[in-house]
């Protein structure tokens, strides 16, 4: 499987805070998950503290996208709320092009979920009986195991995002120091100072982080 | 990386400078030392009791034994931080507070007449030379980090991002992020947010506004520049 371009351009960007790699961790993932589960076709892992999902797709599978395929829609007449078969019908009616099972494993470190790890595989029953392996392999949490929990493949929308959601924490990291140099504060208390403003204003963080560096540098 | 002073717009006219409270003593040196730079710099004192004329650039001593300490700065212009006491808590402090830069009361004029001119283009200039040979300052005196760590993190203050600073100074990614992680921890800071205030702190601030010259960064050190390319 190959990262995303996106998820390349976040990887980049990105500097974990404990000075870990957090692409040789990603790739390690990856391999472990395509040796064991053959018909993976998609890996996503997301840092979920810090809100940031990395994918990695199978080389050549174009197929393999978060746009669901053509035709798909509600259910039809005679279909009844309740009905478990219907809903599974219309999950795989509305799956990603080239998704027919997934599996969402969580890490807990220290009685917290810090990593959420979504495997994506070409048949149906890819992780029947594998969810055990996968879960001890992973140092993921069993108990915590989804299945077909996101066929549409949602998580490569949210890592599509990751380069503008750093790019907005960058500006904002920028002008919370700016901040505290020029009100003679830490930067604590500068991102509480932004942030109020932000909402006295009505507008987004990263919103006031813009004006802030357009004052600095005017 | 050494340039010839750059060619200022605010050079083809005369920068008006106050200079705020001093001493009858200092305002009168100051004039001599500069008067053969008239052309280019000329000086009005400035009493905290009298209207403050229109000024490019306000000089003030920080140390003044009448300010308040932590008072905020209200002069006309930039306001430019001048003190014999050149020490890195006196600038940090004096930045802190919002001065647009730092320059010695050692300076000879032509240095003190350049380093003006380049705060009144926009740039941010510290310059605490005080006439002794590097190492005279002791230990806590030395500059903590390595040029291309001292430009990285310029970079990071200015607001780019890993892949510009690629970009800028033709370092691979991993480069840039290995000179990021060992600023960080030289300086003690987690967060890109801390190492901007300890950037700006430091006098380490590229203006996003300037030209081809950059921040330079002067601490009791040989003049380092940092490269900027737009």
């Amino acid at each position: 499987m190959e990262l995303l371009p996106q998820s390349r351009e976040a990887l980049d960007e990105y500097l974990a805070p404990a000075g870990d790699d957090l692409e040789d961790q990603l790739s390690a993932i990856e391999s472990w998950a395509a040796r064991t589960v053959p018909e993976c076709v998609a890996m996503s892992v997301t840092l979920l503290e810090e809100d940031l999902t990395f994918t990695y797709v199978a080389g050549g599978r174009d197929e393999v996208d978060a746009s669901p395929p053509h035709g798909a829609g509600p259910p039809g007449a005679g279909w009844h709320a309740l009905d478990e078969e219907g809903w599974a019908a219309l999950a795989r009616q509305q799956a990603a092009a080239g998704i027919a099972s997934t599996v969402s494993l969580p890490v807990v470190d220290d009685d917290r979920v810090v990593l959420g790890i979504d495997l994506y595989a070409c048949t149906p029953h890819a992780f029947d009986d594998r969810l055990e392996d996968l879960a001890t392999s992973l140092g993921a949490w069993r108990g915590g195991a989804v299945t077909n929990a996101d066929l549409a493949f949602e998580s490569r929308r949210r890592a599509e995002q990751a380069p503008e959601r750093l790019r907005e924490r960058r500006l904002i990291e920028v002008a919370v120091g700016l901040l505290a140099a020029r009100e003679g504060v830490d930067v604590e208390a500068a991102r509480t100072l932004l942030r109020s403003s932000a909402r006295q204003a009505g507008i987004e963080d990263v919103q006031a982080a813009l004006v802030l560096l357009a004052l600095s540098n005017g | 990386m050494h340039r010839p002073a750059p060619t200022t717009n605010i050079s083809s006219r005369t920068l008006l400078v106050g200079v705020r409270e001093e001493s009858e003593l200092v305002l009168h040196g100051l004039r001599s030392m500069l008067a053969p730079h008239s052309s280019a710099v000329s000086l009005v004192g400035i009493r905290a009791d009298q209207p403050a004329p229109p000024c490019d650039l306000t000089l003030f001593e920080p140390a003044a034994p009448h300010r308040a300490p932590g008072s905020p700065l209200r002069v006309p212009g930039r306001s430019v931080a001048y003190s014999w006491d050149c020490s890195p808590d006196a600038v940090s402090t004096a930045m802190s507070r919002g001065a647009a830069g730092f320059v010695s009361k050692w300076l000879p004029a032509h240095r003190m007449v350049r380093d003006l001119l380049q705060i009144a283009d926009g740039r941010v200039v510290i310059d605490t030379w005080t006439g002794r040979k590097v190492g005279q300052g002791g230990p806590e005196q030395r500059w903590p980090l390595t040029q291309r760590e001292t430009e990285v993190l310029a970079f990071i203050a200015a607001g780019r991002s890993n892949q510009e600073i690629v970009d800028e100074t033709l370092l691979s990614i991993n480069s840039v992020k290995s000179y990021i992680r060992s600023a960080y921890s030289k300086i003690g800071v987690t967060s890109r947010s801390q190492a901007v205030l300890w950037a700006v702190r430091h006098g380490l601030l590229l203006s996003t506004e300037a030209d081809d010259d950059g921040l330079r960064l002067v601490d009791g050190q040989p003049t380092q520049r940092v490269p900027q390319h737009h």
